[in-house]
């Protein structure tokens, strides 16, 4: 299993899935013009993961901007993280946000809520 | 041909605080720079960092709908582009994002549903109705359900104005705009 590494540009997040240690980071902003190619290789890879290793989860979210599309593409993901935490699987997620930024905070819960998955809301 | 009045139109758009105007082609490279010069001429301006952040948002998705739905295309980096204005007016107390393309009558009378659909929702509905369309398949690669414009509505906290001209039997002209406040509190 390799680890998945995209470098972050103006539009796109930047991406960072250690395969030897199963900490996943996504950051920036995202507002491509196909979110859904984006995301491909990172639901790809996710699913690859829990397949194989079985393994531990953390996925660090540190997220300024996303436009709804985007938003769509992250809730999938984060549902097929919580489907494998359902199952047993040991997945930790943490979300941060600027600390005036209360949009984000606000979205970034909402997103969560109806995950089983616990989420801490980390200011930075 | 008509002459061009430069003056004219600069001063229209002075009389109408008009801080930020595109015609064209958008694309996702032309919008990407559009935002960064929005972002900066706000920050310039001492906006507040929320504020700049929420009319940065409705922008994009406007701009998206532009490239995405606009019936006038052409080719642009060898992609198809949509054609269409965008301006941003900065009154004393709040901003107002406004966006025009061509669209058929039958794609501008859809959108005027859902906007009066969308406009009709309270904010605790629109977050259900929000949350229900972020969970529906997507047709394609779009998201549908109208989820982009109930997401301005939320993010604006005012509801979406539209309007609609016909051009001829096949076109017609929409323009969508929101309104988005300098002070909340």
């Amino acid at each position: 299993m390799e680890s998945l590494q995209i470098a972050r540009s103006k539009d796109t997040l930047g991406v960072n899935f250690n395969a030897k240690t199963g900490v996943l980071t996504l950051e920036g902003s995202s507002y491509p013009e196909n979110p859904v190619a984006f995301f491909k290789p990172l639901t790809h890879w996710l699913r690859g993961y829990i397949q194989e290793t079985h393994g531990v989860l953390t996925l660090n979210i540190n997220i300024g901007y996303l436009n709804t599309s985007s938003s769509k593409c992250l809730i999938d993901f984060l549902e097929m993280l919580d489907k494998y935490y359902r199952a047993g699987g040991p997945v930790t997620l943490n979300w941060h946000y600027e600390a005036d930024d209360e949009d984000m905070l606000e979205s970034g819960r909402e997103m969560c809520e109806d995950l089983e998955i616990p989420c801490t809301m980390i200011p930075v | 041909m008509k002459s061009f009045n430069v003056f004219e139109f600069y001063q229209f758009m002075q009389e109408h605080n008009v801080i930020i105007s595109f015609k064209g082609e958008m694309s996702q490279a032309i919008l990407v720079s559009i935002g960064d010069l929005l972002k900066e001429k706000l920050l310039c301006e001492d906006t507040d960092q929320r504020v700049v952040k929420k009319v940065f948002f409705i922008f994009i998705e406007l701009a998206q709908n532009i490239y995405r739905y606009s019936s006038a295309r052409s080719m642009l980096e060898h992609k198809q582009a949509g054609m269409g204005v965008l301006f941003i007016r900065e009154d004393e107390t709040h901003f107002t994002v406004f966006a025009g393309n061509v669209l058929t009558p039958e794609a501008a009378a859809d959108i005027t549903e859902q906007c009066a659909t969308i406009n009709r929702l309270g904010p605790e509905e629109l977050k259900q109705r929000y949350k229900e369309q972020m969970r529906q398949p997507r047709e394609g690669d779009e998201i549908g359900g109208g989820l982009g414009l109930i997401s301005i509505v939320r993010k604006a906290g005012y509801p979406l104005d539209v309007y609609t001209t016909a051009i001829s039997e096949i076109q017609s002209f929409l323009v969508l705009s929101v309104r988005i406040d300098k002070d909340e509190e």
